[in-house]
């Protein structure tokens, strides 16, 4: 774990925010890297400005499932691939919101693409990257930024 | 009478959580049309008549912004109240969405009673009450 900095404080409590608000949990920071096991959702999301930063989360499939049940209740008819990608993205594009609205302190303007599907393992580099876990339920997802601004704040 | 909404947002889960956050603000009489862009939003607005348009910024197609001026721009629709609700959280976006019109402009993730403090003056009209 890296020492702790503005960036990676914002981005714990927009992760906290994110989830409480629209899936009634209070995830649990993670004092250090865990293995995610099993079939995850991972989804992307760039910030293009004022930083060039890729984002990313990376959800057990398990989790996933228990968060979209919680948020649907009795409209969560039949989960599929594509609700449970949507819904995964949306919690990213609202955590580096929140973050970056933080970071900026509401003034410097930002832009961000659409989240994307990640396919495939992805391997973090400790030197470039910052990467804050959390878990549910005893499950752990994580949550990570790669790029110039975490450069920057180190 | 029913209150119509339009929700434009690319994501399924943020237009269920916008509905499920309207309900709760008092909206259970409405009818909601969901919608994925800004560009399937102005098709319905142009055969179909709402109350409010509620949109996201950020969208494939058409944008939140670009939906925003196609309203105002337009002698039909420009008195339609358009609320933005956007993860993108910086002043400057938030002036320039005002500055074309929008009533208001909420930040992801929605806090219900920020929703209800904006919206409630729909609530309250009489129109919605009979």
């Amino acid at each position: 774990m890296k020492a702790e900095n503005s960036l990676q404080k914002a981005l714990e409590r927009a992760v906290y925010q994110t989830i409480e608000n629209m899936a009634f949990e209070e995830p649990e920071i993670l004092p250090g890297p865990v293995d995610i096991n099993g079939e995850v959702i991972a989804v992307s999301l760039r910030v293009v400005s004022p930083y060039l930063l890729m984002t990313m989360i990376i959800m057990p499939r398990e989790l996933a499932d228990i968060l979209i049940r919680v948020i649907y209740r009795d409209d969560a008819k039949e989960i599929t691939d594509e609700l449970m990608y949507d819904t995964v993205g949306e919690f990213l594009n609202t955590i580096i919101g929140t973050m970056m609205g933080e970071v900026t302190h509401g003034e410097r303007i930002f832009e961000m693409g659409l989240p994307e599907r990640l396919e495939g393992k992805k391997e973090f580099q400790p030197e470039d990257s910052q990467v804050l876990f959390f878990q549910i339920e005893d499950l752990p997802f994580c949550v990570a930024i790669e790029g110039e601004a975490f450069v920057e704040e180190k | 009478m029913s209150m119509k909404i339009i929700i434009a947002d690319d994501s399924r889960t943020a237009r269920f959580l916008i509905k499920q956050y309207l309900e709760m603000a008092g909206f259970y009489k409405t009818d909601f049309i969901e919608v994925e862009n800004g560009r399937e939003a102005l098709d319905y607005l142009k055969e179909n008549a709402v109350d409010i348009v509620i949109t996201d910024y950020k969208m494939p197609k058409m944008d939140g912004l670009d939906l925003l001026r196609r309203v105002k721009a337009s002698p039909k629709l420009h008195d339609l109240p358009v609320l933005v609700i956007t993860s993108f959280a910086n002043q400057a976006k938030i002036d320039e969405l005002l500055e074309n019109g929008a009533f208001a402009v909420l930040q992801k993730p929605l806090s219900l009673a920020k929703l209800h403090e904006t919206v409630k003056p729909f609530i309250a009209s009489e129109e919605y009450r009979e």
